[in-house]
């Protein structure tokens, strides 16, 4: 659904989508991510950092993950920015995005009081696509980007690499308290 | 009455069509020279990059960006694209994002100056094409679809040769597959020239 709004009715202006006008007031959003979506979200980022570097961005995450390719880009970007970015899970934030979640500004990643936060390790059925002679080619590639996420995730935790890919070896169930015991969250809104 | 329904319906899909998500970010960027590459290589979008290109180009001469996140695609939008970067008098930054597979690498590698994420991927192979021809099935005409994917494989290739300082025999063994690099492995092939 496309939902755009006209500011001024008695000035005309063209309407813009109410996804922009919420990103004027550097409110983005993270749902499913797909390909395209995320590199609209990457640009906007960008955009808002090169307008005032210093304030906070917030990045609303309810999202069941996506492509690990995706959820990459969009963390490099978000560690190359220098505005600070406040992270908060509503609803629930579930496999790759958990890292999203979590590679918000350190004390500034929190989530709603309901929200679910369910970490695992990489689950991608995209490489399957693939034939014999190059099974062994995709599954050391699968095997790479799953311990990229599991370092990374360790890295935002603060926990040890071999604890976090034990305890993601199934998906996990966390509230919020659970999370913020495990240091994948900071706070919660109150 | 089933008519007139539809009618309603036909009109509530106009209205509610169009306007995507973030629509005024792209606008607000392109004062900054910056232009992203988010879907597969196609003619449409070799149109709108060579466009873009050419008004960058001709509003001054400071540096373009391009962010390439891309399955690759269409040699001919490659090939299109290139030489037009060739062309524009700017220097050209190129950045893979998430990933900058085939075409997308080829892209890559072309930029005056080249860089790539820490977690990104980039795949490089040599041109594929889909073998049975519709309405040509004259031996001949094979055999003249071959020769000619064969001449436009080896124009990406030289792109790679005129990227890295290989010869063409090293590139063309490197690219006899599909091979997926790390940000690290793509800088020691020379692909780019720095990890952001």
């Amino acid at each position: 659904m496309n939902i755009f709004i006209t500011e001024d009715q008695r000035i005309p202006s063209p309407p813009i989508d109410i996804y922009s006008k919420l990103a004027r007031d550097r409110i983005l959003f993270i749902n499913d991510i797909e390909e395209k979506e995320a590199v609209d979200l990457v640009a906007t980022l960008m955009l808002k950092d090169l307008e005032d570097p210093t304030t906070k961005i917030t990045l609303l995450i309810n999202s069941s993950g996506g492509d690990i390719r995706d959820v990459f880009m969009i963390h490099d970007v978000m560690q190359a920015l220098s505005a600070p970015i406040e992270t908060i899970c509503v609803g629930d934030a579930m496999n790759e995005s958990v890292l999203l979640l979590a590679s918000g500004t350190k004390g500034m990643r929190l989530a709603t009081e309901n929200a679910f936060i369910c970490p695992s390790q990489l689950s991608q059925d995209r490489y399957l696509h693939s034939d014999l002679a190059n099974a062994s080619d995709t599954l050391a590639r699968l095997t790479r980007d799953n311990d990229s996420l599991m370092t990374l995730l360790s890295k935002k935790t603060g926990k040890k690499k071999s604890k976090i890919v034990k305890d993601f070896e199934r998906q996990q169930y966390f509230d919020v308290k659970q999370a913020k015991t495990y240091g994948l969250i900071d706070g919660v809104v109150q | 009455m089933k008519k007139s329904k539809t009618d309603n319906l036909d009109l509530e899909k106009e209205h509610t069509l169009s306007i995507p998500k973030y629509s005024s970010t792209y606008i607000d960027l392109s004062s900054n020279r910056v232009i992203f590459i988010a879907e597969p290589f196609t003619k449409d979008l070799a149109s709108e990059i060579t466009a873009l290109l050419l008004h960058y180009d001709r509003e001054s001469n400071e540096d373009i960006t391009i962010y390439i996140h891309s399955d690759g695609g269409d040699i001919s939008a490659l090939l299109n694209i290139y030489d037009i970067m060739r062309l524009t008098q700017s220097p050209i930054t190129t950045v893979a994002m998430g990933k900058a597979y085939s075409a997308g690498a080829f892209l890559l590698m072309a930029g005056d100056y080249r860089m790539a994420f820490a977690h990104s991927e980039i795949m490089i192979h040599g041109a594929q094409f889909f073998f049975p021809l519709p309405g040509k099935e004259h031996i001949d005409d094979g055999k003249d679809y071959l020769k000619f994917v064969d001449r436009s494989n080896e124009q990406v290739m030289r792109i790679m040769v005129e990227a890295t300082g290989k010869t063409m025999e090293q590139v063309k063994e490197i690219c006899s597959k599909d091979r997926y690099l790390t940000a690290k492995e793509a800088l020691e092939y020379k692909l780019i020239d720095a990890i952001i």
